[in-house]
């Protein structure tokens, strides 16, 4: 499909996977998810890596996946803790404060190889730069997904995301599209948008409804997500 | 095919060309520091950029400022050139100073969309910016990127932007790992003590497809997951990323620049993993003397190497005395004529690796 001299691009959804927290900061939620993991590892673990493991633990991963990995602010509370540690900084808190921990909590404790991992950061723009990464991705499946998790001072500062969550899309290109996709995500000149607040949060109340969803930005970009009857 | 258009760096040493020049000359830019920051009872090799902090800008801008001032003209940040933002840290010295003071004017350059949004404003970059993080093989990262889109034809040149400063918070973090102590990084040596320095780097190089003498035949990544820290104790990891970079059946005359940092387990592995793999291939590593760039180190590193091929002679394995675990690493500088090819490794937290293979004529 041709519009505007430009080809369309387009990715085949094959899974999604979301964490979805009924309320802000709810202790059940945060109870349940931690009830998934060994006690041991739960406690090593950010809430960022816990909610990360939980999407992730349904992807066709293997070593010739490609994994796009998008969060903006990352393991909010572990920094929060490795600041607070100064003037002896915890070596345990700067280990899993770095970015990007929240997938490699996953993939460390799988013991999962992988060639090829591209892991953002950014702004209102980080869902359409983590597409345009996921289209120049070389494996076999290409995975991307996101979170954030709340903070505590560094909310207040407005440094941190208001509300913890995860996503995860299993993609495909479309040579390889199986007949049963779930969806698919279409978009074109995104070189151009800057984003908008609203992106992500829509985005993922789209996913988590299975709900067709269409980005138009002032300068003429546009994402749809559309999912099969 | 994909081309070096353009790289610079600076470091302690200098620009590019004057990095290239005192590395060969064997001189060490690391200092052993006090952090006033740490209660910490010895100082910590630190090789630190110059450069005051002035109004509301960190004190690294300006030499970002330089670099971007010394970038090819195009419209970067835009379809056709885009740009790969590489940093380990970004605005984290400022995140730093914000949770010491609760100045809310240190939020305006301390989360990496923070930082990306004032280089915009600085540079008049457009929105085409794909703002990459992944401890110290970020660099490698926005070069393979950057190297996709111009084969897929999606942009004309692309730039790849990196940099890394030092702050309390990671030479506190590194110092808590013990891996930043009291000694000099002496990278591939067979000693007691392992340590790594760590140094403040900025680099940018643009690629495209239009002919240069320095060509990009392979790049190549991979992520062991075997620990957060360590690698694999068989250097399974080394050897699959060179295996991914040096297909089977070339045998290239390459010169090898290593991440060599100066620990031990990780020094050794790569060392062998590269005898192993490419017997007569002199390998060496720079953090001994600009220290470690983290983030930026591929982006760094290759602007220094490409210094080297223009000059023809490559500095050595500056900062370290033998004994060397392996014979191939080369204590002192020299020439590059015997080569038509250089392999530069990065690695990182999580057993990442990543390896970029460029020929020269």
């Amino acid at each position: 499909m041709q519009r505007c001299g430009l080809a369309m691009n387009k990715l085949y959804i094959l899974k999604k996977a979301l964490w979805v927290e009924p309320s802000p900061n709810d202790p059940e939620a945060l109870a349940a998810l931690k009830a998934e993991f060994p006690g041991r590892s739960a406690r090593r673990m950010t809430r960022l890596g816990m909610q990360m493991s939980h999407v992730l633990r349904g992807m066709s991963l293997s070593e010739g996946s490609s994994i796009v990995y998008a969060t903006r602010y990352s393991e909010t509370q572990t920094i929060e803790k490795f600041l607070g540690s100064f003037p002896f900084p915890s070596p345990q808190a700067f280990q899993t404060s770095i970015h990007p921990g929240g997938v490699e909590q996953f993939l460390i404790q799988n013991k999962q190889s992988i060639r090829e991992f591209f892991p953002l950061a950014g702004g209102t723009d980080l869902l359409l730069r983590a597409l345009q990464t996921a289209l120049l991705c070389r494996g076999s499946r290409i995975i991307i997904c996101g979170g954030e998790e709340t903070g505590t001072w560094l909310q207040e500062a407005g440094a941190s995301s208001e509300s913890n969550y995860a996503w995860a899309l299993e993609l495909t290109r479309k040579e390889n599209a199986p007949e049963d996709v779930l969806g698919r995500l279409t978009w074109d000149k995104l070189a151009e948008a800057e984003g908008s607040c609203e992106l992500l949060p829509d985005f993922f109340t789209a996913l988590q409804y299975s709900k067709p969803y269409r980005y138009l930005s002032a300068e003429g970009s546009e994402l749809e997500l559309n999912w099969n009857e | 095919m994909v081309f070096i258009q353009h790289a610079a760096c600076c470091t302690a040493l200098g620009d590019a060309h004057e990095s290239a020049e005192s590395l060969r000359a064997g001189r060490v830019a690391l200092q052993l520091s006090d952090v006033p920051d740490l209660e910490n009872e010895e100082p910590l090799p630190l090789a630190y950029l110059s450069g005051e902090a002035s109004g509301d800008r960190p004190k690294w801008m300006p030499h970002l400022q330089q670099l971007a001032e010394a970038l090819p003209d195009a419209p970067w940040g835009t379809a056709r050139f885009p740009i790969y933002l590489t940093s380990s840290n970004y605005g984290i010295d400022q995140l730093y100073v914000f949770s010491k003071t609760r100045d809310p004017e240190q939020l305006e350059w301390a989360t990496p969309h923070a930082v990306t949004a004032q280089l915009r404003a600085a540079f008049g970059w457009g929105p085409q910016i794909t703002v990459l993080s992944h401890a110290c093989v970020t660099g490698q990262l926005g070069l393979i990127l950057a190297e996709r889109a111009i084969l897929e034809g999606q942009a004309e040149a692309a730039l790849v932007f990196s940099f890394d400063f030092l702050s309390p918070f990671v030479i506190g973090g590194f110092n808590a790992l013990k891996i930043l102590n009291g000694q000099m990084p002496a990278p591939y040596r067979d000693g007691e003590v392992g340590a790594i320095g760590l140094g403040e780097g900025a680099g940018a190089i643009v690629l495209s497809a239009s002919p240069t003498e320095f060509k990009i035949k392979k790049q190549a990544l991979f992520n062991e997951m075997f620990h957060f820290t360590s690698n694999a104790p068989d250097g399974s990891g080394f050897d699959r990323v060179l295996e991914a970079c040096l297909p089977a059946g070339e045998r290239p005359k390459l010169w090898v620049k290593g991440h060599g940092t100066g620990t031990l387990e990780a020094g050794a592995l790569e060392a062998r993993a590269i005898e192993a793999r490419l017997k007569d291939a002199p390998l060496v590593s720079w953090k001994g003397s600009i220290g470690h760039t983290l983030g930026s180190c591929a982006v760094v590193e290759l602007a220094i190497a490409v210094e080297s091929l223009k000059s023809g002679t490559a500095p050595g394995n500056v900062g370290s005395t033998g004994p060397y675990f392996t014979e191939s690493i080369q204590p002192d500088a020299f020439s590059l004529a015997p080569y038509d090819g250089a392999l530069l490794l990065s690695n990182a937290f999580g057993g990442a690796h990543a390896a970029m293979w460029i020929s020269y004529e």
